[in-house]
């Protein structure tokens, strides 16, 4: 061995050994941050919104655009969307014959497409509306074809009945609101029609045109008359109580000039829907004013409202549906001429922990927890193997003490 | 005594220095949990995904997917290339968006691509080279117009109307200097702007706000006259009329 070489001994190679291992660690810290990094790109849609609260009192979740990169797998001008119990949220495609149900993060989660334009039982013409029961049952109108159809969770066709242009419709506990031609119609969940009200026409009142949304809860109904610009509120059995405006901006078969005077000032220019939040507060989607609004349930006083026009994530550009999530308090928005759905959630909905946790659940950031929990296990392991040679050198050296003495 | 290390079994044992193989087990095992994180998070990152990312989340990322169909089905179209560029600088992917240029440029050496090069250098917040790109991109529109002129003049035709690239690059040199508050060489590029179509209503207020900001009140004045002879009761001039008569600039 040459002179200028020193031996090692065992000591010198066990820390240059251990040194070697720590680098090695420091390393693996370091690809783990480079993983974490592109987890966060993959994960965080490229061109979001710089801050989620995209305008005063309202925080942008996420759009909804489709299922693929083509065009044909994207929406197209979704009129309708429904949130079903366990957050699934569907959006009506109606030119392309299709309902389209997408998981509460976004991702995709199935296709209701019976056939292009199919006139037979089961199949789809041009679904215009939509809602779920409790069960997560299906039920979407088609304008085409002049009739309600059902699907069950796994979208298989269950039921279907007859009814006239019914574009808005909503389940309110065992009950389906529906609006056809102008009249409320009422049905049990299995197609019975049980009641109806209101009489088609322009103007104020209790008539009604056929398009719009509705909602109900035990003492009122709640209507989007969209043509003729107001939300009217009636009692369950078809008594009006208010309309907002009080009278109607429209001029029309029964309106007067007055009322044609009153449309610029008219606060509610095209509401397009109605919804309830979890605590039966009313919401109404303006087509035209491209904003939700929040009116006072008993007197329909506007409360605020959200929204500006506009094609970036987080505006609206003639929105036509509005579905509320109870369990993660936030509402389902079908922006039709941007050709998709926004989740949005507003201020003063009273959200809770429970809601926040849940919604916590849905975000496509929920998928960390898999490699947070790999390394808790890991730790855990670390922390056990330690304590127990720790517990084994104590016992050893306990029975050394003992062998001495 | 003394026992640092606490091997008289009175001081707790987590006190006690550890010897160099208990360190290297220690060290393994960190390593084989940081290889397992690491396996978990690549194994997620690749199966969710793929699933999020099948479909756009946002306008940005619609607006590519469809440029990029649209390379894919015609990547001899200049125009397909360009819509690319804008696409990915939207969504912040500047050195792609230099990348789809430079390809766009080889089917098609449009002044078009040289203004997308300089909103490119805008939106990466390099002012200087934006300002430099839009006056390059101004000199390649002159040069294409008059190709294109003397294309159409041996055709036997004339070509009329504006150049609509001269007029994007000189508004975007313009801007970027009135944000600089460089309202004399804005005005300059306004005019260009405005020799190529006198009746942008909207870039007669842009000048009149630089005149006004560089105190050419009278100048001011006459573009927000202008701009409501194109646009009667156009807001924007009104208001700055209104801020002229208050004494605000």
């Amino acid at each position: 061995m040459s002179e200028g070489l020193q031996v090692q001994g065992p000591d010198a190679r066990s820390r240059r050994a251990t040194s070697l291992l720590a680098v090695i660690l420091v390393l693996l810290l370091l690809l783990l941050c480079g993983v974490g990094y592109f987890f966060v790109r993959v994960l965080v849609p490229a061109g979001a919104p710089e801050t989620a609260r995209v305008s005063e009192g309202m925080t942008w979740v996420r759009s909804i655009y489709g299922f693929g990169p083509s065009s044909d797998e994207q929406l197209l001008g979704p009129t309708d969307v429904a949130i079903a119990p366990d957050g699934r949220i569907y959006a009506t495609d109606p030119q392309r014959a299709r309902v389209l149900a997408f998981n509460p993060d976004g991702t995709f989660a199935g296709l209701v497409h019976t056939g292009a334009g199919g006139s037979d039982r089961g199949m789809l013409g041009r679904p215009a509306g939509i809602t779920c029961d409790s069960r997560g049952n299906l039920y979407i109108s088609d304008v085409v074809n002049g009739k309600i159809l059902v699907f069950d969770h796994d979208y298989t066709f269950v039921r279907e009945w007859p009814a006239q242009q019914a574009l808005g419709m909503r389940v309110v506990d065992d009950k389906l609101y529906v609006r056809e031609l102008g009249e409320v119609v009422i049905y049990t969940l299995d197609g019975i029609e049980t009641a109806r009200f209101g009489e088609r026409g322009r103007g104020t009142g209790a008539v009604l045109e056929p398009t719009g949304g509705i909602t109900a809860d035990e003492k009122r109904v709640y209507v989007a008359d969209a043509l003729n610009q107001a939300v009217k509120v009636f009692s369950a059995d078809g008594a009006l109580l208010w309309s907002q405006p009080s009278t109607t901006a429209t001029g029309g078969p029964t309106g007067t000039d007055e009322r044609a005077a009153e449309t610029t000032s008219s606060p509610v220019d095209l509401p397009q829907d109605v919804e309830l939040d979890s605590s039966g507060q009313l919401y109404a989607l303006d087509a035209f004013d491209f904003s939700i609004m929040r009116l006072d349930n008993a007197t329909g006083k506007i409360l605020g409202k959200w929204g500006t026009p506009g094609e970036k994530d987080g505006q609206f550009m003639y929105p036509t549906g509005l579905a509320y999530d109870a369990a993660r308090d936030w509402f389902a928005v079908a922006d039709t001429a941007n050709n998709r759905v926004q989740i949005v959630r507003v201020e003063g909905t009273g959200g809770g922990v429970g809601q926040a946790v849940t919604r916590a659940m849905s975000s496509p950031f929920r998928v960390c927890a898999i490699p947070l929990v790999a390394l808790l296990v890991g730790i855990a392991i670390i922390l056990v193997t330690r304590k127990r040679e720790e517990d084994r050198d104590e016992a050893g050296r306990g029975s050394g003490s003992l062998a001495a003495e | 005594m003394k026992d640092p290390a606490g091997q008289n079994g009175s001081g707790r044992s987590s006190k006690r220095r550890r010897s160099p193989a208990e360190s290297q087990r220690a060290l393994v095992l960190a390593m084989m949990v940081l290889i397992v994180v690491i396996l978990a998070a690549v194994a997620t990152v690749i199966v969710y995904g793929m699933q999020v990312q099948k479909a756009p989340r946002t306008v940005g990322e619609r607006t590519l997917a469809t440029a990029e169909a649209a390379v894919r089905d015609a990547p001899d179209k200049a125009q397909s290339w360009l819509s690319l560029a804008y696409a990915y600088v939207e969504i912040g992917r500047y050195s792609a968006a230099s990348d789809a240029i430079a390809r766009g440029r080889k089917v098609e050496d449009l002044p078009d691509f040289y203004i997308v090069d300089a909103y490119r250098a805008e939106k990466a917040g390099n002012v200087e080279e934006a300002i430099q790109l839009y006056e390059v991109a101004k000199k390649k529109a002159i040069e294409y117009r008059k190709a294109q002129d003397a294309k159409a003049a041996e055709a036997g035709a004339r070509l009329t109307g504006a150049n609509e690239q001269l007029v994007s690059a000189a508004l975007g040199k313009a801007r970027l200097l009135v944000a600089q508050r460089d309202y004399k060489s804005a005005v300059v590029e306004y005019d260009i702007a405005l020799e190529q179509d006198p009746m942008m209503a909207d870039v007669l207020v842009e000048r009149g706000a630089a005149k006004a900001k560089m105190g050419d009140l009278a100048g001011a004045r006459a573009d927000y006259e202008e701009a409501l002879r194109y646009v009667p009761g156009m807001p924007e001039a009104l208001d700055g009329l209104a801020r002229l008569e208050a004494g605000d600039k």
